[in-house]
């Protein structure tokens, strides 16, 4: 997750309190030494109880998948002599080709989580959360799911998805006014009559399925109306 | 005169509202607005918090996995150590595109930086 610093005028600078609070570790800022949730920038105790840093829209992806998109990115230097920063540790990559993973999605005060298996059967959601209309797309050949809002200049826009790009990376299709083309990882509208806008990205994490759920009691989770093969019921002989 | 009659009746008021174990502000309006709920009324009270959290058998020390307060960049194209196939924490912040190798943020957990004259921190 990526939090702005600056809270009430203040700007806040952080350390790591060395505690684990159901599994998500707890930040500590050095003003007031009050502990933050890392993932959902609240702070849980002291001075800043109650309080949340607004936080900014990334993406969790692949670095092909970024660089791809953001060609001219920059990359935080890893110090390859320490294979402490460049070995997997946690196994992020084969828990998430098992999908325990989710996109956890917040807009407003509206938590909603994308388990990656359900995407995985429906690649693109179009609902509102809250009252805000907002797309999900799964794009399985790289395992990315974004999110964004689904109105453009108060318009709300019905889109679908498109052929992969050149990129292999994929797209999204509005047919209201003629076709446009939205880049399904920026969210920038590449041709048609919506050329040079872009979808506002939704503020969204990947999150292990059991800790997106004990940290938001409130939350609701998506499940895809289209049941699994294996659930299908049986038709009589 | 005007000004102290009024506040003469502001502590009577004050003086009713206390009587009858009202805050001042729900005596103000008859008590019909409602209290806005405290910004933590849906967190767990801070000592339950604070006593999982300490009883948690995996902590460290503060600091243990030191923050990364003076990250150091590289152009994509150039940058060592990285694969295709690892995932990261992508950004825009001021135009400007970062990313964050989620290998290396397993290992120090925090990144605080400010870009383009935007704070920001990211953590994984």
């Amino acid at each position: 997750m990526v939090h702005a610093r600056t809270l009430d005028g203040q700007v806040l600078d952080f350390g790591h309190s060395g505690m684990l609070y159901r599994s998500a570790f707890l930040l500590y800022d050095t003003a007031t030494k009050s502990f933050w949730h890392h993932a959902t920038g609240r702070a849980l105790t002291g001075k800043m109880r109650g309080k949340r840093l607004t936080a900014i829209p990334s993406r969790f992806v692949t670095w092909e998948v970024w660089v791809k998109s953001h060609p001219d990115t920059k990359v935080l230097a890893k110090d390859v002599r320490n294979s402490d920063q460049t070995k997997d540790a946690y196994d992020t990559k084969n828990r998430l080709l098992k999908l325990q993973f989710g996109l956890g999605v917040t807009v407003g005060k509206s938590d909603r989580l994308y388990e990656l298996g359900q995407l995985d059967r429906m690649p693109l959601v179009q609902e509102s959360v809250g009252t805000t209309p907002i797309v999900v797309l799964y794009h399985p050949a790289t395992k990315t799911a974004t999110a964004f809002e689904r109105a453009l200049d108060g318009k709300v826009l019905d889109l679908r998805r498109a052929e992969d790009g050149k990129d292999g990376l994929p797209r999204l299709e509005e047919t209201g006014e003629g076709p446009s083309t939205f880049h399904g990882v920026t969210g920038a509208c590449l041709s048609g009559p919506l050329q040079g806008k872009s979808l506002k990205p939704v503020v969204s994490c990947f999150w292990e399925v059991y800790a997106w759920t004990a940290h938001h009691p409130t939350g609701t989770m998506f499940r895809a109306s289209v049941p699994p093969v294996e659930q299908l019921p049986d038709v009589p002989r | 005169m005007n000004r102290a009659g009024g506040a003469r009746v502001v502590v009577a008021a004050f003086a009713f509202a206390s009587a009858l174990g009202l805050p001042p502000a729900a005596a103000q309006d008859g008590g019909k607005a409602p209290k806005p709920a405290p910004l933590d009324a849906d967190l767990a009270p801070e000592r339950e918090i604070l006593k999982e959290a300490r009883s948690d058998s995996r902590n460290l020390k503060p600091d243990e996995l030191p923050p990364i307060k003076s990250p150091v960049y590289l152009g994509g194209v150039e940058a060592p150590g990285m694969d295709n196939g690892e995932w990261v924490i992508g950004v825009v912040i001021g135009g400007k595109a970062l990313a964050y190798p989620v290998n290396l943020l397993n290992y120090h957990e925090i990144v605080v930086d400010t870009v383009e004259g935007v704070p920001f921190l990211v953590c994984w």
